[in-house]
């Protein structure tokens, strides 16, 4: 597959902080890539690098295998075919939602224009409004106009600024979805910065975790979850828990919680490592020898999220349908089940 | 988008504008440490006294005047329902229209043998002359009388807006912790309020002190009359402009304190949407009170001089059709909007430089546009005059003859409107273009718009409301401003303003009727955005 954009090295200052420190990153052409991080570890920057509204320190920045930016040469914004959506839309308020998706293709002949509108407005599900303003319409249908309008003209690359953050759960499924469906349709590039990693698996190909100026771990979002590189990784792709672990055998982890398969190399046998227990790893099961003491619960309406002791004192959470409520203090029976293994070294 | 426009060679034009407009200030400050003319003796010994009680006098009951007339109705207004209400709301801001030299030269007609009250008196008990004795408004009560029922708007429409943002968030709070109505006012609504009312009362202050019309017709001697006197009767530029720097320090206080109390106390509303609350029912003794309140302040500060200059309009109003009534018309039209005009152009050039620099000093300086509206315009005057008069006498050291006569040109006094009104265009232009957030530009960009189409395309369309507003509020200002331009103007060159002081000062009271009707009916303009602004918002919300 092609590289839709390459980025080589690249440094970013500005007002003499460093923002972005030999950063590389490439995405493919028709990948949808997540950015995920910390917040202010450089996700805005970087975007703002590919746009064009920064330019980098040093590096190089090829876009369709042609360099926009390498310090010598630089192509400006408006030449690059970016599409961009910021976390605050800005829509323009003095022009209708029609008028707004059909800012960017102003130079094609109407008959085109209407024909990229009407089907955009199709798929984005906001037939109606078109010639409503911006703060007549609700703020999931703003969301759609957004992106209807950095759409039309066919950018190269399209980047989200966190466009979603301030969107109802409820709503952003719907839209997440219909936003996929959309950009594979068109088969357009897209990079989406978010710090919500639930947002970052539902809709990406790939994930890019970005801390401390570079890129730490990119890869699939199931290989995001389930091998983080670090543990800071682990920690934002969701609640866990780390817990003593001793490499007993090539394929075996032993904890206080039982014998746990899975790969474990690099580690030599006899180390002890740290192994983080997702919620989903445990099972609660009464018939089980293993048992723990119920320390906290959390109702979820179709969960429960308990939090448990284990004999040794070290605590890991377990999720149970939430039929099976248990009091704190109560000992429960408990089972583990993991397909990977994710250590760290103490 | 400017950023690559305006570098350090578009910003020197704004160095010039804001040297333009520091000279006066400068010029007047610079006379604070040499009162050493034979006259200042004089002065200091027998008037300054007077000048500086007479002064504070007004200033202290104005406001306390002011304050009580303005809150009380805007809260009547804000939490309860009662008969007129409605009207009431917009009807308590229109004093605001009516310039208070022109009230001031109204109250004192309508006891004399011209006025409805003299004519009613004298023509159903015989007693006008009596009624003439008895209230006698040429002195310093008049004055407070005249401001205060001018005034209090400005503090009513700020309240008015912070009652009624506080209504729902705050109020069921303090009702749902048990307050009750007046622990409710005291202890919520007031201290919510408080920066508005403070906001609402420094504007007062700063209008009492440049007030110049009221006193001087009343003949009550302040720092405004002072200077004015003191310059043109008595030819003591130096003890002129003492007294002026005297008067612009105390503004400078007064604005310090005005900043020092606001503090941190910005209030922000937790509650992003407002929920407009539903007014407290009345009793019917309390609900006429409430409206015979409202409809007597509405009545002294609108009804009562309306009604007086359509009387007076009745046996003037061929005047109308005078000549020289329509070049004074013209001449007002002319020189308000070619100011206003300037004015707004150079606050949209100086808004864009804001906009797109990062340069501290020029962001500092910016900061000069905000306080020219503070300074009375019979300072300003003063300052103007003593650079100008220097240009002109360089012109003749260099060229033997001055070439262009800055003194008593439309330079001077277009300069003197620039100083003066830029604060409104300047902060219209500025809250109107922060609405164009920068990632409007940078979404047009990625389009592959060039600044020139952003320019057209976006910031024009966005701005031009902004603009229009900021034309009207500067015109409407330059066309009532009476000291500046009574010192500043060409010879001969009247405008409305100008026109009306004359009248009034050689008693042709009754002949007022039509340039002040014009002058007020401009003057609505204004009020009718600002009610549209604030009074009326509400009705938007709910639509």
């Amino acid at each position: 597959m092609r590289m839709k954009l390459e980025i080589e090295n690249i440094s970013l200052n500005l007002d003499s902080d460093r923002i972005l420190d030999n950063l590389c990153l490439s995405v493919n052409e028709e990948e949808i890539l997540s950015i995920i991080g910390p917040s202010a570890s450089g996700k805005t920057s970087l975007l703002r690098v590919i746009a064009g509204f920064e330019n980098i320190t040093t590096g190089k920045i090829k876009l369709n295998g042609q360099v926009v930016d390498d310090t010598s040469i630089v192509i400006e914004p408006q030449k690059r075919n970016v599409g961009i959506i910021f976390q605050d839309l800005a829509l323009f308020p003095h022009l209708s939602c029609a008028e707004n998706i059909t800012f960017g293709i102003s130079r094609l002949p109407t008959e085109e224009q209407i024909q990229r509108l009407r089907r955009l407005e199709e798929v984005l599900s906001i037939t109606g409004i078109s010639k409503k303003f911006p703060h007549e319409i609700s703020g999931g249908q703003q969301q759609r106009v957004a992106i209807a309008r950095a759409l039309a003209p066919k950018p190269e690359i399209l980047l989200l600024d966190e466009p979603f953050s301030a969107l109802d759960e409820e709503l952003k499924e719907k839209l997440l979805a219909d936003v996929k469906i959309l950009l594979k349709e068109e088969k357009i590039t897209t990079i989406v910065i978010t710090h919500n990693i639930k947002e970052a698996f539902q809709l990406s190909d790939k994930i890019a975790f970005l801390n401390d100026k570079k890129i730490i771990q990119i890869d699939s979002p199931y290989n995001i979850y389930h091998k983080p590189m670090t543990r800071e990784i682990a920690n934002f792709c969701g609640i866990g828990s780390f817990i003593n672990g001793k490499i007993v055998d090539a394929n075996y982890v032993l904890t206080d919680l039982g014998r746990h398969f899975g790969e474990t190399s690099p580690y030599e046998i006899g180390t002890n490592v740290d192994i983080m227990i997702r919620p989903d790893d445990v099972i609660h099961d009464d018939n089980s020898t293993k048992s723990a003491q119920v320390v906290g619960k959390i109702f979820h309406g179709s969960d429960f999220l308990y939090k448990l002791k284990l004999s040794n004192g070290e605590n890991i959470f377990c999720y149970t349908p939430s039929h099976h409520d248990h009091a704190v203090n109560e000992v429960i029976g408990i089972k583990s089940e993991m397909d990977h293994l994710i250590l760290f070294s103490k | 988008m400017f950023s690559k426009i305006l570098d350090y060679k578009d910003q020197i034009f704004l160095y010039f504008v804001i040297l333009v407009v520091i000279t006066p200030i400068i010029t007047v400050l610079s006379y604070v440490f040499s009162p050493s003319t034979h006259l200042w003796g004089h002065l200091a010994d027998n008037l300054l006294l007077e000048y500086l009680s007479n002064t504070f006098l007004i200033l202290m009951f104005v406001s306390l005047i002011s304050v009580v007339l303005g809150v009380s109705c805007a809260w009547l207004v804000t939490m309860y329902q009662f008969p007129g209400k409605d009207i009431f709301k917009w009807l308590l801001v229109m004093p605001i229209a009516i310039p208070t030299y022109v009230s001031a030269y109204i109250y004192a007609g309508l006891v004399e043998p011209s006025g409805f009250l003299f004519e009613s008196a004298e023509s159903t008990i015989g007693l006008g002359k009596e009624l003439y004795n008895l209230i006698n408004l040429r002195n310093i009560y008049g004055v407070i009388f005249i401001l205060s029922i001018c005034l209090y708007p400005y503090i009513y429409l700020i309240t008015y807006s912070s009652f009624k943002e506080q209504s729902y968030c705050a109020i069921e709070v303090g009702k749902s912790l048990g307050l009750n109505k007046k622990e409710l006012f005291r202890k919520i609504s007031i201290p919510l309020a408080r920066p508005g009312i403070i906001a609402g009362l420094s504007l007062v202050m700063m209008e009492t002190l440049a007030e110049f019309g009221t006193m001087d017709y009343y003949g009550v001697s302040t720092f405004t009359t002072g200077i004015y006197r003191t310059w043109f009767a008595f030819d003591d530029d130096t003890s002129a402009l003492h007294l002026a720097s005297i008067l612009l320090t105390f503004v400078f206080i007064l604005m310090i304190l005005e900043k020092y109390s606001r503090g941190r106390s910005k209030y922000n509303h937790s509650s992003q949407k407002t929920r407009p609350m539903k007014p407290i029912n009345m009793s019917m003794r309390n609900g006429i009170y409430a409206f015979l309140w409202c409809l007597l302040i509405v009545l002294l500060g609108f009804i009562i001089p309306i009604i007086q200059l359509f009387l007076w309009l009745i046996d003037t109003y061929s005047y109308l059709f005078d000549s020289e009534f329509l070049e004074i018309i013209t001449n007002t039209i002319i020189i308000g909007s070619f100011a206003s005009v300037l004015i707004v152009l150079i606050s949209i050039y100086a808004s864009y430089v804001n906009r797109s620099t990062s340069n501290m000093y020029t962001k500092f300086s910016l900061k000069i546009f905000s306080i020219g509206y503070s300074i009375p315009g019979v300072v300003i005057a003063v300052g103007i005059i003593i650079p100008i008069t220097l240009i002109d006498d360089l012109q003749a050291v260099i060229f033997g003859s001055p070439i262009f006569y800055l003194s008593g040109s439309f330079i001077a006094l277009i300069i003197a409107y620039l100083v003066r009104f830029s604060t409104i265009s300047f902060n219209a232009t500025e809250s109107g273009l922060s609405k164009i957030k920068n990632n409007i530009d940078l979404t047009a960009k990625s389009f592959g718009f060039s600044n020139f189409m952003i320019l057209k395309n976006i910031h024009i369309p966005m701005m031009k409301t902004t603009v229009i507003t900021a034309l009207i509020l500067v015109f409407v200002d330059i066309v009532k401003e009476l000291p500046a331009t009574l010192i500043l103007r060409p010879f001969n060159f009247d405008t409305l303003a100008i026109h009306i002081y004359e009248l009034a000062s050689s008693e042709q009271l009754s002949f007022i009727a039509s340039p002040a009707l014009m002058l007020i009916t401009i003057g609505l303009i204004p009020v009718i955005i600002l009610i549209r602004k604030t009074v009326g918002y509400e009705n938007e919300i709910r639509d």
